[in-house]
């Protein structure tokens, strides 16, 4: 658990990023409250849909039309970035908020050769000009730091000729080349096979220890989440449903959504032959959301009072916050479903 | 360094020692493989050759008259006046028959075709003073290897010269609608919104109006006696202005998907400037797609010049193109016995063929499908 003592890096407060489509309006992120502490991890998972890359992509301001951060606040070290100039905004990408994207093999520009972007991140934000030579020996130095084999050559190399793993760990580079404060990795080792997965996630553990960089870790490998991250939030249609330690998290969850994810993930010590519980149903339409709580649907706790109230996201424990009115105990085998009638 | 990279195997393989290809170097290694591209782009190289050696390749001026109207090309012999085989060519004077009204070879009149005689001076490129030229006959036997036109002229040495319009005409405006219709066609695909649309609203209004009536407006406000050359400069820029709507069009489609490619999110999260964004991101994505669109369409201006001087609004006679020089092989009479007034459509038709080759191939070997 975070120390009371140590600010967060990173809040964001009671975010709404909307879509306005023609069909309607999208709640993509409908009042999310996040919080990122320095050299710690932040997990946040959920099903496709439920608004994890949204969040990412709002915190670095970079949401694309229709989309559009409707209310919130995102603070930086206290300072509001929704406040700030298209400009000023421009500064803070790179220098103080990295990104990782999922997929490495599209995330390099294949005109240019690899120290080009190295190089493009480090005189981004510089005032005076770098000369040529030490932006290339700072992008040889960057691709050593990311365990690059041979950096002085692989600098020249197209990404064609580098594989999946490769050009996630050019892209990590990239991304820490300004030391920034908060790392946002969306979905970082989806595309990546499973060994290469591992180092990854532990090159950017160690890099994370030596930097003290905050990561924002956007997810749906809960295995993942309980190796790499402090602190997980879950996500379900746009909102925050449980948010606590990974401990807590995995050992005492409170929320039905949550124990739905554990009990999905395939475990070793269960009979081969049992089929794997599931969450019944759908994730509802964003347009039509139900009143009340939003995982009423798919609940086999469903009460009457989650059909007409929303739940606040409440603490349930010493640092753990659920937004549910029943708060079942977890049970290791799926309850009878009743919801959805 | 951490611990995590000395435990890491290199995920690559080790062999290559050789410095990595461009990605230039891939794209030429797979336009290589195609033979018709290949064979398109020898012949353009052969062709715009000619144009700028046209003044060398020429045996005639370009305007000189003759009284040998309509003559057919001069035969060419491997045989001397004795009969016995010669490499050098030979050739024989041909004169006009009134009674059965058609040309014959003049006895008795075999003469050598000489290589690199001196002739009519002129300058090379513009330049160079010079007055050398490839091959000449006798000055008393007419040597035209392609015939005269109505008006005695060498079709040979026009074709030459008329080259040097016709194929720059192409070029040329290619790179005023390349340049307008990237950064035009950038912009709005990159900022979509409002821009865009009227970007494309403006566009759209240039192309929905008739193409050739436009051309032939626009020529018909040039004053007819002006300087051939600005004629040249005003009937390039006529169609630029009509070509780079549609160009324009295609980079926009390609920017917006170029937009959406995670490597410009990822500059984007990375704080580069937009300005550089587009510069460097954008513009070389779209380059690839839209010089195939651009090689692809540099026939369509060989075509409208010619269209347009053949119908007399393009380059005025005695100055040649080859679409003024087809103008001349429009009846019937023409086209039946004077067969080779009609190089000029050859011609025509040789480079386009050449281009569209030439560009099916650029689009293969650009083609990033290929390459990702």
């Amino acid at each position: 658990m975070p120390q009371s003592v140590t600010e967060p890096v990173l809040q964001i407060k009671n975010l709404r990023t909307h879509f306005f489509t023609d069909q309607g309006v999208v709640p993509a992120v409908d009042g999310v409250d996040l919080e990122v502490y320095p050299g710690q991890t932040l997990g946040v998972v959920g099903e496709s849909g439920c608004g994890k890359s949204v969040t990412g992509m709002s915190a670095m301001r970079l949401v694309a039309p229709p989309g559009r951060i409707v209310d919130g606040e995102i603070l930086l070290r206290g300072e509001n970035l929704l406040k700030l100039s298209e400009v000023e905004m421009s500064h803070r990408r790179g220098k103080d908020l990295g990104m990782i994207f999922q997929e490495p093999m599209t995330s390099l520009d294949p005109l240019y050769p690899i120290c080009d972007p190295l190089m493009e991140a480090v005189q981004a934000h510089r005032k005076e000009k770098m000369p040529k030579a030490d932006a290339m020996a700072e992008a040889v130095r960057l691709l050593a730091s990311v365990g690059i084999p041979d950096p002085e050559r692989r600098a020249r190399s197209y990404p064609h000729e580098m594989s999946g793993g490769m050009r996630q760990r050019i892209m990590i580079a990239v991304a820490l080349s300004c030391r920034p404060a908060v790392l946002i990795a969306d979905e970082p080792t989806t595309a990546l096979d499973v060994t290469v997965q591992a180092q990854i996630l532990s090159l950017l553990r160690d890099l994370q220890s030596e930097t003290g960089t905050g990561i924002l870790m956007i997810t749906h490998n809960l295995g993942l989440v309980a190796e790499n991250c402090h602190t997980v939030a879950v996500m379900y249609a746009g909102k925050v449903v449980e948010k606590a330690s990974v401990q807590d998290i995995f050992k005492r969850p409170r929320h039905p959504y949550t124990q739905g994810l554990l009990r999905a993930v395939p475990r070793l010590d269960h009979p081969a032959k049992q089929p794997l519980p599931t969450i019944p149903g759908m994730v509802p339409n964003p347009l039509r959301l139900p009143v009340g709580c939003r995982f009423q649907t798919r609940c086999a706790f469903v009460t009457d009072r989650c059909r007409q109230e929303q739940p606040p996201l409440e603490a349930v424990g010493t640092g753990h916050l659920a937004a549910c009115f029943v708060q079942p105990e977890y049970t290791a085998s799926a309850p009878a479903h009743k919801g959805g009638a | 360094m951490t611990t995590t990279s000395a435990t890491t195997p290199p995920d690559y393989i080790e062999d290559d020692q050789a410095p990595s290809e461009t990605p230039w170097q891939l794209a030429w290694r797979q336009l290589r493989k195609n033979k018709a591209a290949i064979a398109g782009l020898i012949t353009l190289i052969c062709l715009y050759g000619c144009a700028i050696l046209a003044n060398f390749l020429s045996p005639y001026r370009m305007e000189l008259r003759s009284d040998q109207v309509f003559q057919p090309p001069s035969p060419i012999r491997f045989h001397n006046a004795d009969g016995g085989f010669s490499l050098r060519p030979y050739t024989t004077q041909l004169k006009f028959n009134p009674s059965d009204n058609a040309f014959h070879e003049v006895a008795g009149t075999l003469e050598p075709v000489h290589f690199l005689v001196t002739g009519e001076p002129y300058r090379l490129l513009g330049i160079l003073p010079l007055r050398i030229h490839l091959f000449g006959a006798p000055d008393h036997i007419p040597f035209h290897l392609l015939g005269t036109d109505s008006d005695g002229r060498d079709v040979f040495s026009r074709l030459l010269i008329g080259s040097q319009i016709s194929l720059s005409i192409g070029i040329i405006a290619i790179c005023i609608t390349f340049s307008i219709g990237l950064t035009v066609g950038g912009i709005a695909g990159y900022w979509g919104g409002r821009v865009d649309s009227v970007i494309m609203r403006i566009c759209e209004v240039i192309m929905s109006v008739p193409q050739f009536y436009l051309l032939i407006a626009l020529a018909g406000l040039l004053p007819a006696k002006i300087d051939p050359r600005l004629t040249f400069l005003m009937i390039i820029i006529i169609l630029s202005f009509v070509g780079w709507a549609g160009l324009a069009r295609v980079v926009r489609g390609i920017s917006l998907s170029v937009r959406e490619l995670e490597y410009v999110q990822a500059a984007r999260a990375l704080g580069v400037p937009e300005g550089r964004i587009i510069r460097r991101h954008i513009l070389p994505g779209a380059f690839t797609y839209a010089s195939v669109a651009a090689t692809l369409s540099i026939p369509g201006y060989i075509l409208a010049e010619s269209g347009l001087s053949f119908l007399g609004l393009g380059i005025k006679i005695p100055f040649p193109s080859w679409g003024n020089m087809l103008s001349a092989a429009q009846d019937l009479d023409v086209i039946q016995t004077k067969v080779w007034m009609l190089c000029p459509a050859a011609m025509i038709f040789i480079t386009v063929l050449a281009f569209n080759f030439l560009g099916d191939g650029l689009r293969d070997a650009l083609d990033p499908k290929l390459r990702r």
